[in-house]
């Protein structure tokens, strides 16, 4: 399109342009394209702009290489028999009883964010899909009267009374985290009914149960991530921090 | 006479394509290339290399590879790399976002993809998008901005993870503690990997 338009005036111009060219050059400043980006990528905190604070990187690193061992020999194989043996609707229908039973915990730390108007969509959504919705299989809130799940941790709840996220931890099964979302998995526990499971085995099975389920919806994205990836640690210590750091409006 | 045809001709086609790149709007740009990506993903008797090519070769034009390729590295780093190693960095770079549109092309199913309203971002337009997948919700962000007369993709947001960040906190770790010359190794060293699987 450009090269037109010159063609087009390039009977008056073309002199004017090539004395001119030797000057436009060097105007072609090699940090123009850093300028025009430098509030959005220069001055950010998730930018390399100094090294990121890992104080525990050796034993991240590790963990994240049992976790990888773990999940790609174990978890991600039975869920792919799971898988096979249990259709595609049923599993998400699963995922959504687990979901709604997360009720609890969205209500209590959106009520400590203050974001009372959240809790009571989740309240609404609760009741609806418990009922017209099955015991929460299925999600007649969001698809016939648009509500929108609003999501609600404590690790959230931490950051809104200014709690920063501290290091970045490489929680065994759980994956990336920090030291602050880390330690707000211990009242989110205490929220959630799975937990209240007796004996404690059940409690536990029935979360291996939510995991693999979640894991089968998943196939393959954990590989495809892992190959789009450079230094696969990195990518998911930093992606877990963006991810977080808007949640928590940072 | 034919001539002067020819030269109306000639000053009507530049009309028409002077009009036709200044109207462009960004969120255009978006669903269009969006568009022909899902119909070319469609095409069942193609095989995965065959819609790859064609995919690369629709998005190769909206997105802004080699700036991007620049701001991975970022205003302190990208001049540590010599002008040889600039070129063949943005080289591996493009050819790495490929293999990850080529993990993608195989896992298709039919989402549907659902805009938002595009927004001003200062000079840059942000446009929001979804997948509904599987019960999950996927956000992807799509950031433009102006270059010339057409409107280009320089960042992709997915669940608010940016690209750029992404390959930036990676990259620049590797030319930090070792040097330039060890990030392209690397980069080389991945590719060749993911070809031999």
């Amino acid at each position: 399109m450009q090269k037109r338009s010159e063609l087009f005036v390039r009977g008056r111009l073309i002199s004017t342009l090539l004395l001119c060219l030797p000057f436009m050059l060097p105007a072609e400043d090699a940090h123009a394209d850093f300028d025009l980006f430098e509030d959005e990528f220069e001055k950010t905190e998730t930018m390399e702009t100094k090294p990121v604070s890992d104080p525990l990187i050796g034993l991240n690193r590790t963990i994240f290489t049992v976790n990888d061992f773990l999940y790609l020999r174990l978890m991600e194989p039975v869920a792919r028999g799971y898988a096979w043996a249990a259709p595609e609707g049923a599993r998400i229908g699963v995922k959504r009883f687990f979901k709604n039973l997360g009720w609890p915990q969205r209500v209590v730390n959106n009520c400590l964010q203050g974001n009372f108007a959240g809790a009571g969509t989740e309240t609404k959504r609760f009741v609806i899909n418990s009922t017209a919705g099955v015991l929460g299989l299925r999600d007649p809130a969001l698809n016939r009267f648009s509500l929108e799940p609003v999501p609600g941790d404590f690790g959230q709840t931490l950051a809104a009374y200014g709690i920063g996220d501290g290091p970045p931890i490489m929680l065994p099964f759980f994956g990336p985290s920090n030291l602050r979302d880390a330690l707000a998995k211990i009242p989110d526990h205490f929220l959630n009914p799975v937990s209240y499971l007796d004996p404690w085995e059940l409690s536990a099975g029935v979360r291996a149960v939510e995991f693999e389920n979640d894991t089968s919806l998943h196939l393959g994205e954990y590989e495809d991530m892992k190959e789009a990836a450079l230094d696969p640690y990195i990518f998911f210590r930093n992606a877990y921090k963006q991810n977080r750091d808007q949640q928590t409006g940072e | 006479m034919q001539k002067r045809i020819t030269g109306l001709l000639a000053v009507l086609l530049l009309a028409i394509s002077a009009a036709g790149a200044q109207t462009v709007a960004p969120e255009t740009v978006v669903k269009t290339m969006v568009d022909q990506v899902v119909a070319t993903l469609k095409q069942k008797e193609q095989t995965t290399e065959a819609k790859l090519d064609a995919i690369i070769g629709i998005i190769t034009p909206v997105f802004d590879f080699p700036l991007m390729a620049k701001l991975t590295l970022g205003r302190t780093y990208w001049p540590q790399l010599s002008e040889t190693q600039q070129t063949e960095f943005t080289g591996l770079f493009v050819e790495k976002l490929r293999k990850v549109y080529a993990a993608q092309v195989d896992n298709f199913s039919e989402q549907q993809i659902v805009f938002g309203e595009a927004r001003n971002q200062g000079d840059k337009v942000y446009l929001d998008s979804y997948v509904q997948s599987k019960g999950d919700r996927v956000s992807i962000l799509y950031k433009l901005y102006q270059s010339g007369s057409s409107w280009k993709i320089y960042d992709l947001e997915i669940q608010d993870v940016s690209l750029i960040r992404s390959y930036n906190a990676q990259f620049v770790p590797i030319i930090r503690d070792r040097s330039p010359a060890a990030l392209l190794q690397d980069l080389r060293e991945s590719l060749a990997d993911a070809k031999k699987e």
